[in-house]
């Protein structure tokens, strides 16, 4: 052996540590990638399944309180107010539905605007603004039998979801289920703003009427409904709400038939409040 | 096309019912009729619905009967539309092939037939206005009467019922139709999707298994090691034919058969293995000296880094490195080993990777079996030897690195 061969067989040693070392390198540097991209993909699964949760819908408690302070508005706030001048000056009141329940409205001055009073009067009409005392009493029910309703309804939905948070429904059901709610309560509150819409027309029969108010001894009439101009409004908003909400419901259901996805959802779900 | 039409039905009913209920409102504001009082003021007296269905008058309430069926037929169309939307919304959720279709085509055909009669008792009830004397229309001006608002929308809406009843019928029939192809398409499909299922059951069990084992991440890294040491054998095949030819051209069966201790002895592996087993039996040592000293350990405050490697298993690295690069080594290294023979074994508690660049450098964190104390060591040092900085004493690392 000289020293050019042992000289050479270092080399070659030093070579293959060097190699051996560069292949631990690139080893553990790949290891060290795919481990990353395994870590990474199973967190993203675990924060899905954490993501998904089963919302509890809260309309049927918006309900139930939405009516709630529906009935208390019938109570204290005043249905009508009136201002006029007449032979004994200006007269101004507030009346509440009970004075039209009990009959308690005393000025004959007003009492002619819902009924006739005129003995020689024609028989065509016996009001000249398209409201009698039995509209108010009328629409009065009508707008408390239809927050009872509501009221009910919001219960039966809220019962629905409570059962449906040990039973676990489909996602097609809850959703049926919620649009049903939806379409039902657009019902109730249509009710509510067409039976509160007449008082809307008076104004406008007022106007055209007007020479036959000014004969009844009532000059520079003004009428407001509290209690009505409130429910129609506030009607009108949640059946615009309803509408927005069966909307979203269908869009959901559309893409329920873009996607294939399973009929019956498999995804963990949790509870939070949510609308 | 499917989703298409369910779309521009779902517009249709929006419309449908919008326009429903401005002319239900409509019904109840404006003054439809104006009659001529001759008795007292000789002016002309406005009706409208709600002032009509009070009025002593026989005639004005002969035209307010008629009214108040058009109002029923306007709730009517509500209602349908209200139901027609949930039955949209119950085929899109539920695809049901007959009673969808059949419902859509049922409401659709009902809501032209509602608007239908609609336009028709307006068209009675104007002619009758005209029939009555002294009575006539209320007119916004000399020649438009208010009635005519609600007669025009209700056209709109009979327009629209026609529409989307003709597009719903024909998508329907169509639907119902080509029923038995679906049908057939859908069992295909089922069929599909239970191979696939079964598939991927499969995977879920043979993944299920190692998961049990220890961590998610060495769940997977079983399957992973081996497409390792494969490419590993690959690349040394590559570079260094000469020395390894032999070596490396092998199965993953054999590999296995390798990593037994009953291949010990028969070829280069029996002056690998030796240390091995010497270092296991240190292992062994030196966990039951651990045991002995930690019978009440206690919670030490941990850093950030340390917190983070822990979610990291890292014994695929420490088992998977050493055998794999061992097999194509002359066992120079066990060799080395052998030589070295020290007291201590400093184990391997945590591998920290750190990127620097494209390199990645790891940092070994020890643990001291005489203090307890852990430090880190840098892979570049290459050298086993460790020295604890706390209590001073020399060892050698547990695993290779």
């Amino acid at each position: 052996m000289t020293n050019n061969d042992e000289d050479t067989e270092e080399e070659d040693q030093q070579k293959s540590d060097r190699k051996r070392k560069k292949l631990k390198e690139q080893f553990l540097d790949e290891a060290y990638k795919k481990a990353e991209l395994l870590k990474k993909t199973h967190l993203e699964i675990k924060k899905e399944q954490k993501l998904v949760k089963k919302p509890f819908i809260k309309l049927g408690i918006i309900a139930i309180i939405i009516a709630i302070i529906g009935l208390a508005l019938i109570n204290y706030i005043p249905w009508m107010y009136i201002k006029y001048d007449s032979d004994n000056g200006t007269i101004e009141e507030y009346f509440s539905y009970r004075d039209f329940n009990n009959n308690d409205i005393e000025n004959d001055n007003i009492k002619s605007l819902f009924e006739s009073t005129c003995n020689n009067c024609s028989n065509n009409s016996k009001t000249y603004i398209g409201l009698t005392i039995n509209d108010f009493t009328g629409s009065q029910r009508t707008i408390f039998n239809s927050l009872i309703v509501l009221a009910l309804l919001g219960l039966i939905f809220t019962g629905f979801i409570i059962i449906d948070r040990f039973k676990n429904f489909s996602e097609e059901t809850v959703n049926t289920i919620h649009s049903i709610f939806i379409a039902s309560t657009i019902f109730i509150d249509l009710i509510v703003f067409l039976s509160t819409i007449k008082f809307l027309g008076a104004h406008l029969l007022m106007q055209l009427n007007r020479p036959f108010i000014e004969v009844l001894g009532i000059n520079n009439i003004n009428l407001f409904f509290f209690t009505p101009y409130i429910f129609f409004t506030s009607s009108l908003f949640l059946a615009i709400m309803g509408l927005m909400l069966i909307k979203a419901n269908f869009n959901k259901a559309v893409q329920n038939l873009e996607s294939d996805k399973s009929r019956k959802s498999h995804s963990i779900y949790g509870y939070r409040s949510n609308l | 096309m499917k989703i298409d039409i369910v779309k521009k039905t779902r517009r249709h009913i929006i419309i449908i019912l919008i326009l429903s209920t401005i002319c239900l409102s409509l019904i109840s504001v404006i003054p439809w009729v104006t009659i001529a009082e001759k008795d007292r003021l000789k002016e002309n007296l406005h009706f409208n619905y709600e002032m009509m269905k009070s009025s002593d008058n026989a005639q004005i309430q002969d035209l307010a009967g008629k009214l108040s069926l058009i109002n029923i037929l306007f709730w009517a169309i509500i209602g349908v539309a209200l139901i027609s939307f949930i039955f949209i919304i119950y085929y899109a959720l539920l695809r049901s092939p007959i009673f969808g279709p059949v419902m859509m085509i049922f409401s659709g055909i009902l809501t032209f037939i509602l608007s239908v009669l609609i336009v028709y008792f307006q068209i009675i009830f104007i002619r009758s206005i005209n029939d009555i004397e002294n009575l006539s229309a209320s007119m916004i001006h000399s020649s438009v009467g208010y009635s005519f608002i609600i007669f025009i929308i209700s056209i709109i809406l009979l327009v629209y019922s026609a529409i989307s009843s003709i597009r719903i019928s024909s998508f329907s029939i169509k639907q119902l139709k080509n029923l038995p192809i679906q049908k057939k398409e859908k069992i295909k499909f089922d069929e599909k999707e239970k191979t696939k299922k079964i598939d991927k059951k499969d995977i879920k069990i043979s993944t299920k298994k190692s998961v049990s084992e220890e961590t998610p991440l060495t769940s997977s890294m079983p399957i992973k090691i081996s497409e390792m040491e494969q490419w590993v054998v690959k690349n040394t095949q590559s570079t260094n034919k000469k020395t390894f030819d032999e070596k490396l051209i092998r199965t993953d069966q054999e590999n296995e058969k390798a990593m037994k201790p009953s291949s010990i002895g028969k070829t280069y592996d029996g002056e690998v293995k030796k240390p091995e087993n010497n270092i296991q039996s240190k292992e062994s040592i030196a966990k039951e000296d651990e045991r002995s000293i930690e019978l009440f350990p206690t919670k030490k405050p941990k850093d950030k880094s340390e917190e983070i490697d822990e979610e990291r298993p890292m014994q695929p690295f420490e088992k998977t490195i050493p055998s794999t690069i061992k097999e194509q080594t002359d066992g120079s290294e066990s060799k080395e080993i052998e030589e070295l023979k020290p007291e201590l074994i400093f184990q391997t508690e945590k591998i920290l990777l750190e990127k620097k660049g494209d390199t990645i450098k790891q940092i070994f964190n020890l643990r001291c079996p005489e203090c307890d104390n852990i430090f880190q060591i840098d892979k570049e040092g290459d050298s086993q030897k460790a020295k604890c900085p706390k209590c001073g004493k020399e060892g050698i690392t547990k695993k290779e690195f």
